[in-house]
Parts: structure tokens; C-alpha cells; sequence
């Protein structure tokens, strides 16, 4: 008797025991792809995020190795991630050797929107790098606080507030140059014939570039100048050119493109217009070989006129295609000195969090098929302006300009 | 047939299993992608990758052959931590060369420092090729063959340019203080054996003993036992420990050195995030202990020098003399990755016997002795000869 009870409990007792081990390993195990995300996964049947693109870039794992360790064992502040994104962008864009090709983050894309409107809070003062690769002023401009501070063209900024400039691009140096008007911002700068680098102080202002001046010379010869190809330039210039004509009839033209870093190229195209009728003013030519051409618009209201360019090192990207097109076209002498050389073109490209990357996506070409690119345009009649002259108030290259209207050489 | 309260039972006891078995998983989860990227990351970083593709679409110019770019990406995030000592170092190009290498590697016999603009600085070895083809005591390294040497370009790459096959050439150029234009050198490598101490007794006062450690390398402390060993011999009884321009080096080598003139107590503290202090003791059996020592620092002493250095100080062993030393208080680790790349990340602080904690602030000599340009040209050593007074005075 007691046998059967016995059996009997163990029977029951060991089904029950191996019903509930059943269901607990099985509530167990979807637990634990519950924990894991697998469950998901399972049911979505979706691909890795991390995915095939991290994997197939050489290189990549080693980033995530690399980052693991610092978060484990860094002794010292991690940034916060965003910081660590725009590092490794920044790293990677600046990687690629092309000044002109950068990473802005969303603040220093909204330093950058100022500048096609023409104005901005900063130091008044037009930086560039030179062919040492080093930030150089290609002009103070006249009354403006660098001016004032005692900055010259030339000057080469070593530091701004005391941070070295290495590994910077030229963007994120103006950043940290710009800033609000009447703050104070410290540039060390390096000159030649000083031995030693000094710190300038600046007082930042408001600063609207005049883009177009214009006025009348001995002789009836106009001057008229652009200071860059921001939006509206080239109705500026027409304004500008119309109003000495009303003045009266212009035996020639003088149109001083010095120190004029560039800007949008659809205003360049369109001030080119006002000179040249008809063909190409520039060819573009993007990566995989395709071609966009650009003509000459019409109705421009400098056709005839006798024409002497004005250019110099700082002149770049839109003043050197509208030189480039003037000299192929022969519509014009070029004095002065050789234009920068900047022949590409680039293109915002506006991230999902408010991030941008200029990207260089094209060459351009003048009317002839010539490359300008780290080339620049030499003028036809070369004539040298030393800081002296700046310093005595004198412009031999104007004076020359002048010279080759009044006497056709 | 089981009634409705152990029905019941069991459903409670699955979901307590259930549960449980979750909590399990996400833990594990956790642990095991700790080395992978949280969907949080890897969203933010979606915009490199955005960049990146709009780069390899549209840019007009020669993208850099991978892994360049991931390697700049890794440099440029590195780069946010602000610590010049966090870095990464691409795999040796030359490592991969293995198989063609024949005939050994030479160098021009130069000690490279850093100073604090980030220039490379060159000391030539006595009689080294680089002295016989003119590099001269702080010539600043601009250029190696057409390479430019920026301050942003790491000493181990610089090492890699100037070092290559002996018997070959290798163009410097050089700035040099007084000199306008830029010199050139050309130097044929040769095998260098740099020992890293040297010593001799004084002149000018025979019975000091002179040593000058130029770098804390795994074979200082046994150069250091035989210069203690041969100045005693020479009867020397007071001891010139010269440290200035001493970069650092490695951190147990410091030990041993700090080691030979204590008995006892610690060399220096380590503060780890993550783990407890460590300390780092006193080695027993220190061969000038019984010595009277000066140590002459400048604000090219660093590192593994200052750990030196603070000790002898906080356990007043020695009169520390000369100018403020550079402040590096901080101690790497070197990880090797997947792909013979190498990270450089600062793991700890390191404080002196008394705590101090001296990461940019360096430590301050007990005999402040300044150098003119003046004393330089004239070959005038005002630092050593007042560690010569101070010992002849005792």
C-alpha cells in the first residue's frame, strides 16, 4: 500500500517538477531575448544598426576599440558624444588636404550664413592662408577695429586668445576670430622684420562691408570697386557703373577686384555679364567628368568701355573668374599682381542636426580650358605695391591702370 | 487535473522566472556589448557617416586610401579629450616591411625633447654623426627629407622619419636661434647605442660625483648602479644629480632610480580612476643612501624626472636646484588594437611622497638659479655651480 501511495506521489511529483522546470526555462530564455533585444530583432527580422557600413571601412573597428578604452579609463573629462562626433568629422574632413573643404558645426555654420549677407561682428578684416599654409591678413580694411588695432596685410596670426592654430581649418580659425561686437579677442601675430611675435587686442564691431565703391577720376575715367561676390553684388556694381555714366560719358573704366576673396558664383557669372555679351564666361567640371557651362547673361551695362582689372594676391574664386573670362575674351588689360589661384567650387551641404560640410565638388575652367587652380591669373602689365607705398597713401597699380586708359598702353 | 490555485501558482512562478530570466539578459547584454556602440551612439554618430558619404559621392579631389581617414576620424575625436598625452599611434609602416628589411636600423645619435610650443628639439650625442655633420644643442627640427615636422606630429612619428637603413642618408632642416635662414644637414644613419646616464667626477671639486640621466629607458638603473659604483670608487662623497631636459621615460625606472639614495617610504602615489590609490615603495638596497645629493632641475625636467625629483624633495634627501620643472603628472597606458595600432591613453595622476599633485604646476626648486643667454654663450653653468657650493658648503 504504501509502495502505490508512494509511486503515485513521486510520479506526480516528479511530472509537476519537470512541468515547471519546462516553463521556467522557457520563461527564462524569452526573458533573457527580452534582456538581449534578440526578441526584437527576431521579430523584426531588421539588419544590424551598426551595420555593413562600419564594417566594411577599413580602419573603422579599430575607432570603437580605440574609444572603449578611453571610456573605461580615461582619467579625465570624456566630452559629452556630440564633441566626439565632431572630432572624428572634423579629423576626418581635414584628413583630405583641402582648405576648402570643411566641417562646420551648427555654431560656426551660423558664423559662416553672415557672410553671403555681407555683414557681420568681427575684427574687419579679410584672412586667407598663405603658400606657407599660414593665416595671413590679406587686408585690414581702412577704419575698421583691425585697422585701428595696428593690423597690416601681411601680418601672419600665430595664436588667437592664446590657442595655437595647428590642425585648424581656416573656418574654424575666423570662428574663434569672430565674434559679439565689443567683446575683445587677442591675435599673436608674427610680421616681417619683427623678431619675435606680438599680441594685438582687438575690440570686435559691427562690421558691413561697403561692397561697392565708386567714384570719378581726372580725365573721365571711372573707379569702381567690389569688395566681394556676396548676394546683390552685381546689382550693386550695375547701380554703381549706371551712376558715373549719368555723371557723364566714361572714356574708360577702372574695376578694382583687389583683396576680393570670392563668394557666390552665380553673382559672379552675373557681374562678368556686365562686361562680356556673349560666350562662356566660365566651365565647371564636377567629379566623374560632367560639364555645366556658363554664358554670359545679357544686358550688361559696360560693354564698350575701355577696361583695365585691377588684381592682386588676395583677389580669388569669383574675382578670378571674372578676370579669367575678361582676359579670354580680351575684353581688358589686367594690372597689378597674380590672383590667388582658388579654381574649385564648393557647395553646402546641411547635416540632420544643423551641422554643415562644405564639400569642393568642382573645378572650374576660364572661357580658354585653363586650370587656375593653385595657378592664379598673371596680369598683363605686373606691378608690385609694397607696404611703403600703402603707408605713404600711394596706389601704384591704379596709377598705372589709369595710365594704360589715358594712353592705350 | 491541477486545481485553479496551482494554476495560478504556476503562472505567478513563470512570470517571476520570466522576470528574472529578463534581467539576466539585459545584464548580459550589457556586459557584452559594452565594446559595442549603444544605438544612442551610434545615432549620433550617424552625421559622420552622412558626411562621409556625401564626401565619397561628390568630393572633387583624391580621397586618402583607407584607413587614413578613419585614423584621422579616431585622432580628431581624441582630439576633444584636450590631453596632449592621449594619442594614437597608426601601425609602424615599417613593422609591415619585416619581410624585405635586410641589414639593420641606424639613427643620427640625437636626443629629441619637445619644448612648450611644440617644437622638436635636437641634443646631439658626443661624437655622434649628428654632431660631426653640425646639429648643434637646441637646433629646432623643421623639416626631414621633404617631410615639414609640425607640432601636432607625434615624437614616435618623428622618431620613424629620421630613423632608417644604416648607410643612408637623411636631409635635415634646422632652425637655429641667431641664424636667419634655415640649415640644412645631410647625415649618414649609423647604429646608435644611447645610453641613457652618464657620470663623471668634477673638475672643478673632484670629490663630487657627477651623473646626468638623459632618459629613463629599462637599462638606466643598471647604469646607474655602475656610475655610483665607479664615482665611490674614485672617492667621490657627495653626489650632482643632473636632471634638467630629462623628459621621463618609464615609470618603474624612476622607481629604482628614486630607490637608490632612500631607505624607506613611498616614491609616489598613484590615483587611478576606477581603482584604489596605489603606492609605489621604496625598493631596498639603495647603493647612495649615506650620500649628500643636489638635483639640478629646469623646465625641460618632466615626468618620471619629476617623479624623482618629488621624491628626494618631500623626503628632504636632496636640495632640489635650478629652475621650475615642467609639470607632467600624469601616467599613460599603451593599448595595442586590433590592427598593430597603438593607443597612448592617460590613465592616472600620479602625487609626490607628500601628496602634492603636480600635473602643470611642476614642482619649484629649493634654489631658484636662472641661466642667461648670456652665461649660454659665455659656456657658464650657474646651476651646476651652485649645486657645487651648496655640497662643499655641508
Amino acid at each position: 500500500m504504501k509502495r502505490t501511495v508512494f509511486t503515485r506521489i513521486t510520479f506526480r511529483a516528479i511530472s509537476v517538477v519537470v512541468l515547471i522546470a519546462f516553463v521556467a526555462a522557457g520563461a527564462f530564455k524569452v526573458g533573457f531575448w527580452m534582456g538581449t533585444g534578440q526578441l526584437a530583432a527576431v521579430a523584426s527580422a531588421a539588419p544590424s544598426q551598426q551595420g555593413t557600413t562600419e564594417a566594411n571601412v577599413p580602419g573603422f573597428p579599430v575607432f570603437w576599440e580605440a574609444w572603449n578604452y578611453v571610456e573605461q579609463q580615461f582619467y579625465g573629462q570624456v566630452p559629452a558624444a556630440q564633441q566626439r562626433v565632431y572630432g572624428a568629422i572634423r579629423g576626418m574632413v581635414n584628413s583630405y588636404g583641402d582648405q576648402n573643404t570643411a566641417f562646420l558645426d551648427p555654431t560656426q555654420a551660423a558664423i559662416f550664413q553672415q557672410d553671403v549677407s555681407g555683414s557681420f561682428e568681427g575684427i574687419g578684416a579679410v584672412v586667407r592662408l598663405d603658400d606657407m599654409n599660414r593665416v595671413t591678413i590679406a587686408q585690414a580694411y581702412p577704419g575698421r577695429p583691425a585697422a585701428a588695432a595696428g593690423l597690416l596685410g601681411g601680418d601672419v596670426i600665430v595664436a588667437v586668445n592664446g590657442q595655437s592654430l595647428d590642425g585648424m581649418s581656416l573656418y574654424d580659425v575666423i570662428s574663434l576670430i569672430r565674434g559679439p561686437a565689443g567683446t575683445r579677442v587677442t591675435l599673436s601675430i608674427l610680421r616681417q622684420g619683427e623678431t619675435r611675435p606680438f599680441d594685438v587686442v582687438v575690440t570686435r564691431a559691427h562690421i558691413d562691408i561697403q561692397v561697392v565703391t565708386s567714384k570719378r577720376l581726372d580725365g573721365d575715367i571711372g573707379y569702381v570697386s567690389l569688395s566681394e561676390f556676396s548676394r546683390g553684388a552685381s546689382q550693386k556694381l550695375t547701380d554703381a557703373i549706371r551712376g558715373l555714366e549719368a555723371q557723364g560719358p566714361l572714356k574708360g573704366l577702372v574695376f578694382d577686384l583687389r583683396n576680393n576673396p570670392g563668394g557666390l558664383l552665380d553673382e559672379g557669372v552675373s557681374v562678368a555679364s556686365q562686361f562680356i555679351d556673349q560666350g562662356t564666361i566660365t566651365l565647371e567640371r564636377e567629379k566623374g567628368g560632367q560639364q555645366t557651362v556658363f554664358n554670359a547673361q545679357p544686358g550688361g551695362v559696360a560693354l564698350q568701355v575701355p577696361l583695365a582689372v585691377l588684381v592682386n594676391a588676395g583677389s580669388a574664386s569669383a574675382s578670378e573668374i571674372v578676370t579669367g573670362a575678361i582676359r579670354d575674351h580680351h575684353r581688358g588689360e589686367l594690372v597689378g599682381e597674380r590672383t590667388f589661384g582658388k579654381g574649385t567650387v564648393q557647395i553646402p551641404h546641411t547635416l540632420s542636426d544643423g551641422s554643415e560640410l562644405r564639400v569642393t565638388i568642382a573645378e572650374w575652367l576660364t572661357p580658354n580650358g585653363d586650370e587656375i587652380n593653385h595657378q592664379g591669373i598673371t596680369p598683363d602689365i605686373v606691378v608690385p605695391m609694397t607696404q611703403a607705398d600703402f603707408a605713404a597713401g600711394k596706389d601704384p597699380q591704379l596709377d598705372r591702370a589709369v595710365q594704360y586708359l589715358t594712353e592705350g598702353k | 487535473m491541477p486545481n485553479r490555485t496551482t494554476v495560478i501558482l504556476a503562472l505567478v512562478a513563470a512570470l517571476a522566472i520570466f522576470s528574472l530570466g529578463s534581467i539576466v539578459g539585459y545584464g548580459s547584454h550589457w556586459y557584452l556589448t559594452r565594446d559595442n556602440p549603444t544605438s544612442a551612439e551610434i545615432d549620433q554618430f550617424s552625421i559622420y557617416w552622412q558626411a562621409w558619404r556625401i564626401i565619397e559621392d561628390q568630393f572633387y579631389g583624391t580621397i586618402p586610401a583607407d584607413p587614413a581617414p578613419a585614423y584621422a576620424a579616431l585622432r580628431g575625436a581624441l582630439a576633444s579629450l584636450n590631453d596632449p598625452y592621449t594619442l594614437f599611434v597608426a601601425p609602424e609602416p615599417r613593422a609591415l616591411e619585416k619581410a624585405d628589411l635586410q641589414g639593420e636600423f641606424g639613427g643620427i645619435g640625437a636626443y629629441i625633447t619637445r619644448n612648450a610650443a611644440g617644437d622638436v628639439v635636437l641634443t646631439p650625442l658626443v661624437g655622434s654623426p649628428a654632431e660631426q655633420a653640425g646639429v648643434q644643442k637646441g637646433d629646432v627640427l623643421i623639416q626631414v627629407d621633404q617631410t615639414p615636422i609640425s607640432s601636432t606630429l607625434q615624437t614616435s612619428d618623428v622618431v620613424l622619419l629620421i630613423r632608417g637603413k644604416v648607410g643612408s642618408q637623411v636631409r635635415l632642416t634646422l632652425r637655429r636661434a641667431g641664424t636667419a635662414e634655415p640649415v640644412v644637414v645631410s647625415i649618414t644613419r649609423q647604429v646608435i647605442e644611447t645610453p641613457s646616464v652618464e657620470w663623471h667626477t668634477l673638475d672643478q671639486a673632484p670629490n663630487i660625483g657627477y651623473i646626468r640621466i638623459h632618459l629613463f629607458t629599462e637599462r638606466t638603473n643598471q647604469e646607474l648602479t655602475r656610475a655610483i659604483q665607479e664615482l665611490r670608487q674614485a672617492k667621490a662623497t657627495s653626489l650632482i644629480l643632473d636632471l634638467r631636459d630629462d623628459g621621463g621615460g618609464l615609470l618603474d625606472a624612476a622607481v629604482d632610480v628614486a630607490s637608490q639614495f632612500l631607505d624607506k617610504g613611498a616614491v609616489l602615489y598613484e590615483d587611478r580612476r576606477n581603482a584604489p590609490e596605489k603606492t609605489y615603495p621604496v625598493k631596498p638596497g639603495g647603493l647612495a643612501q649615506d650620500l649628500p645629493l643636489t638635483v639640478l632641475v629646469n623646465g625641460g625636467t618632466a615626468s618620471a624626472s619629476e617623479i624623482v625629483a618629488g621624491a628626494l624633495q618631500d623626503h628632504q634627501r636632496a636640495t632640489l636646484i635650478g629652475q621650475h620643472t615642467y609639470g607632467k603628472g600624469s601616467v599613460q597606458l599603451v593599448y595595442d588594437l586590433s590592427d598593430q595600432s597603438s593607443l597612448h591613453v592617460t590613465v592616472a595622476r600620479w602625487l609626490t611622497p607628500d601628496r602634492r599633485q603636480i600635473d602643470s604646476t611642476g614642482l619649484t626648486p629649493d634654489i631658484e638659479v636662472a641661466v642667461s643667454d648670456a652665461d649660454k654663450a659665455a659656456g657658464k653653468d650657474p646651476v651646476l655651480e651652485r649645486a657645487v657650493t651648496q655640497l662643499q658648503g655641508q
